[in-house]
């Protein structure tokens, strides 16, 4: 009983006493860790070349960890990225395949295009380019993109910026009237004058896959809703096609430029732009569903007002609600993917505090209940 | 609609918050969902004689949602690289393609049969690639390279049936000529294309190229369930 009494005493002694001086060590071997972890994960993101997650990752090791051996280990590193980044990089594979893979394609089709211009009927001309115009185009690309040193994201606009240049020149040529050779041509033209415009805009620009992706959604849906408003506010006892076409291009080209403009402002991460796409989506469904609920025929200008408008929602709402995706908070304590939760795993970590366990009187003539007083310092699995 | 567009964003987001998904298993997770869907719709065309259209959506939609759930659970399992699964999307392509063009030398005029032929010759493609894919590292760039060759010899052969056209060819001819490139692109594609790196030696590569990127042999992992320490590394 006295002895029972004593260890009463000295457990909750140790217990009130020790308890903060153990929690300040504890506190800052936990700050250590969380700093490793955060630290080695932005040095894997390194090695995967992913240099603007990194740095963001180092960022985060300075501003809440300085006072840790990682803090200065990730001011070193992020010189050293700043280093790498300053080095010329050669072209990605899957950039190459890309740019290659159009190149060869439209040579052929200029091959093709050629012959439709010089009226040739025969079929053996054109049995001749669709042999020689894939392979001409593939060496040619192959040679010119060899020594590139294109990042992806000005690889994907270049390919963009020939598809671009192929539509706007046909549809061009479509408003003008122009008929099959002229559209013809103002195809081969168009897809030239945009593949080397938009290499010349890219050159010696930095501009990530998430910025093209925007670019390339911004010229999309810029054409999706100058559509819309072209059939709300058409004449339907006229002929608008032209009207439609004419709006559907500017639109699209209004898109593309302020896309353009605010992408590298942005800096926003392809994954996000991609989910702000499928909220525009989800909300021109929503536009669908509901004219089809109210039975909205789409000869009504109030059908394409509200697919329009409903798009735009979806686009804002896609926004709003990824607004924190690209951000820390996202990378480290939400989404847990990748590198822990480390939101969860403090709390786990809490349970290195001592904890006392009181258990019930089982039996003998003891009136006072065993209490335990247990110390976690660490837990190792294999 | 309205319902379904935002229940599948939210179910896929919620099912994906916390999954440590790499980019190829969720591109095998993708390409499940659509190869299911096309091979449910298929199949419901050759099945069903009266070609309702509630069976084949029905069709099209079980076999794509058991696509996508048979992978889910599959990627408990095994992690393919994204050149991995580039070869066997291109696999489903070119097995479609081929087997079709097999079924019009073989002179199938019914469309049921074509078909049966093109979705078989799909699921061939798929399986031979699959079980490839475990012994090949190939990236996802000479994946869609060696695509490339075979779209070229395609494009070429074509040409050559224009020119022999002048003196009449038979259809079954001509897709055997279509066949013949596709498959001759697609093996010169892989043999030129020998000398791109694998995955494996370009990270190697990456990391013989400074010493910056070592990282320390220990990993020290804080969880729910603990800390994990693996206190020895060893790399070959």
């Amino acid at each position: 009983m006295p002895n029972q009494l004593i260890n009463i005493i000295i457990a909750t002694l140790l217990f009130l006493f020790s308890n903060s001086l153990w929690a300040g060590e504890i506190e800052s071997e936990l700050k250590a860790m969380e700093a490793q972890l955060i630290y080695e994960d932005a040095v894997k993101r390194v090695v995967n070349e992913e240099y603007d997650k990194a740095l963001r990752r180092l960022d985060w090791v300075i501003s809440a960890y300085p006072e840790t051996a990682y803090g200065q280990l990730a001011t070193d590193k992020k010189r050293e990225i700043a280093l790498l980044l300053g080095q010329t990089k050669s072209i990605s594979g899957m950039s190459r395949a890309g740019l290659v893979g159009f190149g060869t394609l439209f040579t052929t089709w200029l091959g093709v295009g050629t012959l439709i211009l010089l009226d040739i009927e025969e079929e053996v001309p054109y049995g001749l380019v669709l042999i020689a115009g894939p392979l001409s185009g593939l060496i040619g690309s192959l040679s010119l993109t060899r020594e590139s040193e294109l990042s992806d994201g000005q690889a994907s606009l270049i390919n963009l910026g020939g598809a671009w240049g192929i539509w706007q020149a046909v549809g061009a040529a479509t408003l003008a009237d122009a008929g099959g050779n002229p559209t013809v041509g103002a195809s081969m033209a168009g897809g030239i004058i945009g593949s080397a415009l938009a290499g010349r805009i890219v050159k010696d620009r930095g501009i990530s896959p998430g910025d093209a992706t925007l670019i390339n959604f911004g010229g999309v849906w810029g054409t999706w809703f100058a559509i819309c408003g072209a059939m709300a506010v058409r004449d339907r006892n006229n002929d608008n096609s032209n009207f439609i076409l004419g709006s559907a291009m500017m639109g699209g080209n209004v898109g593309l430029s302020t896309m353009g403009a605010w992408s590298t402002k942005l800096s926003m991460s392809r994954a996000r732009a991609r989910l702000i796409n499928i909220g525009g989506i989800i909300g021109t469904l929503y536009g669908l569903g509901a004219n089809i609920l109210l039975e909205i025929e789409p000869e009504d200008q109030t059908f394409w007002t509200l697919m329009g408008l409903v798009g735009m929602v979806g686009l804002t709402a896609g926004a709003h609600f990824t607004r924190s995706y690209d951000t820390q908070a996202s990378y480290f304590t939400e989404s847990g993917v990748g590198l822990l939760n480390l939101e969860r795993a403090e709390k786990q970590s809490n349970l290195s505090f001592p904890t006392m366990t009181v258990y019930p009187i089982s039996s003998g003539d003891s009136h006072i209940p065993n209490i335990e007083l247990r110390v976690p310092v660490v837990r190792v699995q294999f | 609609m309205m319902i379904g567009a935002p229940a599948g964003l939210l179910t896929s987001l919620i099912a994906t918050r916390n999954a440590k998904l790499t980019q190829g298993q969720s591109a095998l997770i993708n390409f499940s969902g659509s190869w299911g869907t096309w091979q449910g719709l298929g199949w419901a065309i050759l099945i069903d004689e009266d070609d309702g259209e509630k069976p084949l959506i029905g069709g099209a939609m079980i076999i794509g949602l058991s696509g996508i759930l048979a992978t889910s659970v599959l990627t408990r399992r095994i992690d393919p690289s994204l050149g991995d699964m580039g070869i066997i999307n291109y696999g489903a392509l070119w097995g479609t393609w081929l087997s079709l063009s097999a079924g019009k030398v073989a002179r199938l005029s019914d469309g049921d049969e074509l078909l049966a032929w093109a979705l078989i010759g799909g699921n061939i493609g798929v399986i031979t690639m699959a079980s490839l894919s475990s012994n090949i590292d190939i990236t996802l760039a000479r994946a869609t390279l060696i695509n490339l060759g075979g779209v070229i010899g395609t494009i070429v052969a074509s040409g050559l049936v224009m020119i022999i056209a002048e003196s009449e060819i038979s259809e079954a001819a001509a897709f055997g000529l279509l066949m013949g490139g596709g498959i001759a692109g697609l093996i010169v594609g892989t043999h030129t294309t020998r000398h791109v790196p694998s995955p494996e030696a370009q990270r190697l590569s990456r990391r013989n190229d400074s010493t910056l990127w070592h990282q320390p042999p220990h990993e020290l992992q804080l969880s729910s369930d603990g800390v994990r320490a693996n206190f020895l590394s060893i790399r070959f």
